[in-house]
């Protein structure tokens, strides 16, 4: 038992250090250029992913499907959306450090608007957390039924915060 | 050696944590970071106490004053990570309110991780007062170093920015932490037999972190470069479009 305590000691200790080495020198620094933002954000084909965690979609599929063809063609799907997911995430991350290089400006009305892209975009990097989360569980499990409804509403809503995100004009 | 290296590193101490106080004050930073400034505080009372009754050779006495003096750093160590998580969620309207739940739910789960630790784990210490002390000790690091490890994650999901002088406290205050949580564990296996050299890598470690606390609030702030003016034709297209058209039907 006590080598386990050990053993499980270090880990932590390996886990803090590493961790905060790589906030420490490699965080997300500030933009130069609005258009190396540019260049960074990719595009993410919204109505896509929707059909790809859409409901309906998978119920039919699984009307039709023989259950071994079913799973492994969901997780396919599946996996495809996290794709999807992982890209907004990016999206996100880049918009937030382009609304934290305007917020350094002066100018207070952008800096208030630079802020909502930023709490906007914060937000949007915790939805896509959970509904990463929940199709990883989904992939582990193709045949549930009650996640793929969860991934939906997350999706609404992640989908709402992007609407958001991107409708603000920040320049 | 060891005596005379353990001795000069406790001795370096207090000048550099009243030079951190003298600029915390100086800079009005105890507004923003209250805990911490009184923890810094509490280090130099502590000294001036410890120091005391050290040289007075009053072992007991020294050894009842450093018992107390780690329970009440044990309450301000805890409520410096409350400070890092509360200053690190603040800035960010929409998602503040997790910063307590994540930190009520880590403190949950690593509380009860430390009492299955110190249930299963039988020291070698002899001396009942050092064993419980160490055992003590490596509880409150696994808390610490817990609660700490959950922030970073949490700030690297969510892109979190770190203020320099939160960051600085919190690479100092993680140094030291790991380096105990590792040392307080060997130290409580192994017993007296690895005290002198745990004890000096201890104090190494302490005194790198405070070095990097001083570093941290006498850095000169960056001129952060204004960006340049925007490019007539920018948009976020890229990924506006798809989504525009999916919003709109």
């Amino acid at each position: 038992m006590n080598i386990v305590i050990i053993v499980v000691a270090v880990i932590l200790a390996a886990m803090l250090g590493a961790g905060l080495y790589l906030v420490g020198v490699g965080g997300f620094g500030r933009l130069q250029n609005i258009n190396d933002g540019k260049s960074l954000i990719e595009f993410l084909d919204a109505p896509a992913f929707n059909n790809l965690i859409d409901p309906h979609e998978e119920e039919f599929l699984r009307e039709n499907l023989p259950p071994p063809a079913f799973r492994t063609i969901q997780r396919l799907r599946l996996r495809a959306a996290i794709e999807y997911v992982l890209c907004a995430n990016r999206n996100a991350a880049v918009l937030i450090r382009i609304g934290r290089s305007v917020n350094s400006e002066q100018n207070l009305e952008r800096s208030s608007q630079a802020q909502e892209l930023v709490n906007a975009s914060v937000q949007l990097r915790l939805l896509s957390f959970f509904v990463l989360s929940l199709l990883c569980v989904k992939i582990a499990f193709p045949g549930l039924r009650l996640a793929l409804s969860g991934v939906s509403n997350l999706h609404e809503r992640l989908v709402q915060q992007m609407g958001t995100v991107t409708r603000i004009r920040v320049f | 050696m060891s005596n005379f290296a353990s001795y000069a590193l406790w001795l370096l101490l207090p000048p550099l944590q009243g030079a951190i106080a003298y600029r915390m004050w100086q800079q009005k930073n105890y507004r923003d970071y209250p805990i911490f400034f009184a923890y810094t505080l509490e280090q130099l009372a502590r000294f001036a106490v410890l120091f005391y009754w050290y040289r007075l050779h009053a072992s007991t006495t020294y050894m009842h004053a450093y018992a107390a003096f780690q329970a009440i750093e044990a309450i301000l160590q805890i409520g410096i990570v409350c400070e890092l998580y509360s200053d690190l969620f603040r800035p960010y309207e929409g998602i503040r309110h997790f910063g307590p739940s994540f930190l009520r739910w880590a403190s949950v789960f690593f509380l009860f991780l430390a009492i299955v630790v110190a249930a299963y784990s039988t020291g070698a210490d002899s001396y009942k007062f050092l064993g419980n002390l160490f055992a003590f000790e490596r509880s409150l690091e696994i808390v610490q170093a817990g609660l700490l490890v959950v922030l970073v994650i949490a700030s690297s999901i969510l892109a979190l920015q770190w203020k320099p002088l939160t960051l600085g406290i919190a690479v100092g205050f993680g140094l030291f932490t790991g380096v105990n949580l590792i040392a307080y564990t060997v130290r409580f296996e192994l017993g007296m037999s690895a005290q002198h050299p745990l004890s000096l890598v201890c104090n190494v470690a302490y005194d790198f972190a405070v070095l990097i606390w001083v570093r941290a609030f006498y850095a000169v702030p960056k001129v952060v470069p204004e960006l340049e003016p925007r490019p007539a034709d920018w948009d976020p297209h890229s990924w506006n479009e798809a989504l525009s058209e999916y919003l709109h039907r």
